[in-house]
This record gives structure tokens, sequence and C-alpha cells, in this order.
């Protein structure tokens, strides 16, 4: 198995790692207060999402135009959700 | 020119490729759609934070009766359905047609095995006398959800038509349309984790 960014099993590797994790914060198994709980499952959802856009939809190497408008859309998504979730 | 040259092998086109940087995945304007899918999910998305602002503690009673062991069973089938069909492009950029083709069938098992999972969970969710009326939290799940759902069920035709280019090395058109259809299902695999993340999982 090729374990280079490049490879789409290592991508595979870390987005089922970045899974487990979320599911094991939202299991409380760290004691956390759940706003940073909260947190932590929202900025991995969204480098999840981050790591699906660059690698699997072939962003990476594309337009710079489309990696800024993909990324943008991300980090706008993230913040907006990270604070209106944080306020409640 | 030879005419052998001008008659020089339709089948087989190289997969239309620019230098890095320059590059446009599928075709240009399938890029249109795919922002206006994520514009207005992002829209659901915050839609669903401002209702939760005052509904806090109605939310985590209600995400409390969601089945999470199901919604992660679903991102992982989604996750390695994604993973499938990146491995059958390149086994068709590759001409591994039969790579491409075993790949693209396991992508849409995976697929139509979430449309299952979902389908019990709605079950499960319906017997409990759970509905989209129950609270608002509920009606943004089953809306979000079923929506998500149409997602799936035209991902899963996009698959049909790749595996249906796996019979031949696709033209350099060919190949575009391939791309496009396994950025709609990455795009479709993006929406689930953010909707797992916000219905599932944030306490």
């Amino acid at each position: 198995m090729n374990l280079r960014l490049s490879s789409p099993y290592t991508v595979w590797l870390i987005l089922v790692a970045a899974t487990l994790a979320s599911y094991l914060f939202q299991l409380k198994a760290i004691g956390r207060h759940p706003q940073q709980l909260g947190t932590a499952v929202l900025l991995i959802a969204f480098f999840k999402v981050r790591l699906i856009g660059m690698r699997y939809m072939e962003l990476h190497d594309s337009t710079l135009a489309l990696r800024l408008a993909f990324d943008a859309w991300v980090a706008i998504m993230a913040i907006t959700l990270v604070i209106l979730f944080r306020m409640a | 020119m030879k005419p052998v040259e001008i008659l020089s092998e339709p089948t087989m086109a190289q997969p239309a490729s620019a230098p890095a940087g320059q590059r446009v995945p599928g075709e240009p304007g399938l890029w249109v759609m795919i922002f206006g899918d994520l514009l207005a999910f992002g829209l659901f998305f915050v839609t669903f934070g401002v209702y939760r602002l005052s509904q806090s503690a109605t939310f985590a009673a209600s995400q409390a009766r969601l089945n999470q062991g199901l919604g992660l069973l679903n991102t992982m089938l989604l996750l390695t359905s994604s993973l499938a069909i990146a491995i059958a492009v390149k086994a068709l950029r590759e001409r591994r047609l039969n790579d491409a083709r075993q790949a693209t069938h396991i992508g849409m098992a995976l697929g139509f095995g979430f449309v299952g999972v979902k389908t019990i969970e709605y079950g499960e969710k319906f017997a409990a006398g759970i509905t989209p009326i129950s609270n608002d939290f509920f009606m943004f799940y089953f809306a979000f959800t079923a929506i998500h759902l149409l997602h799936v069920l035209v991902g899963l035709g996009a698959l049909t038509f790749i595996r249906s280019r796996c019979a031949a090395v696709p033209t350099a058109n060919g190949y575009k349309a391939v791309e496009g259809c396994a950025i709609f299902w990455h795009l479709v695999d993006i929406l689930w984790v953010i909707l797992f993340a916000i219905l599932y999982l944030h306490p």
C-alpha cells in the first residue's frame, strides 16, 4: 500500500481515523467541556471535508480560482458553525 | 500525413491532462452545480445553527434519540465508497478496465448499503413515533437527510454511468464525464460528513 498523501488509501486511513476520533469525542471519552468537544467535532469534520475536496475531488492540482472558492466555502462554514454552536 | 495517423486509434485517447495548477477536474460547468449545492447546504447548516440557539435543550434531547452507531456506519460506508471510486477513476486513467469495473461495483454496493442503513434508521424513528413534526430538530433531521438521500440516489445513477464507461478505454471527453460523476459522488460524501457532525455528534 502506498502511504503517500497522494495515495487514495492514505487519505481514506486519515478520514477513518478522524471519524473515529470524532465518535470518541461524542462518547465523552475524554473529560473536556462539551463546547470544546463540539468545536473539535466541527473542526475535524471540516478537516475531512477539505481532505476529500483536495484529494478525492482532485482540487489540489486544479486552478487557483477553484481551490480558493472551495477553501473559502470550507473556512466560512467552519467559522460560522463553530461560532453559532458555541453561542447556544 | 499518413492515413494510418489520421485514423489512429480513437479508443486509445489519453485522459485530458493539463499542467498542475491549470486543470479543472470534470467539466467546468459541473462546478457551478457543485458550488450551488454547497451554498444551498451551507444555508441549511446555518439555519440549523440559528434554530439551535433558542432550543438547545430540545435539540440535545432529540439528538440523544438518534442512533449514533448507524450514523457512524453510514459515514464509514460513504468514506469507503469514495475511496473505491477514487481508485476506479485512477484505474480507468491507467486503462486497467477490470480494476476500474470492480472498484466501481464496490463503490455502488457501499452506496446501496448507505440507502439500506438509512431506511432502517427512518424505520426506527417512525416505529418510535418520531416524525418530522415531532419538533424542529426532527424537522431538520428528516428534511436534511432526505435531501441528502436524494443526492445519494442521483449519485448512484452517476456511478452506474462510470460503470458503463468501464467496457472500453474512454475518449478524452469520456474521462471528463467520468471525473464529473466521481466528483458528484465525493460531494455526497462531503455533505454527509457535515450532517453527521452537526446532527449526530456535536454535544
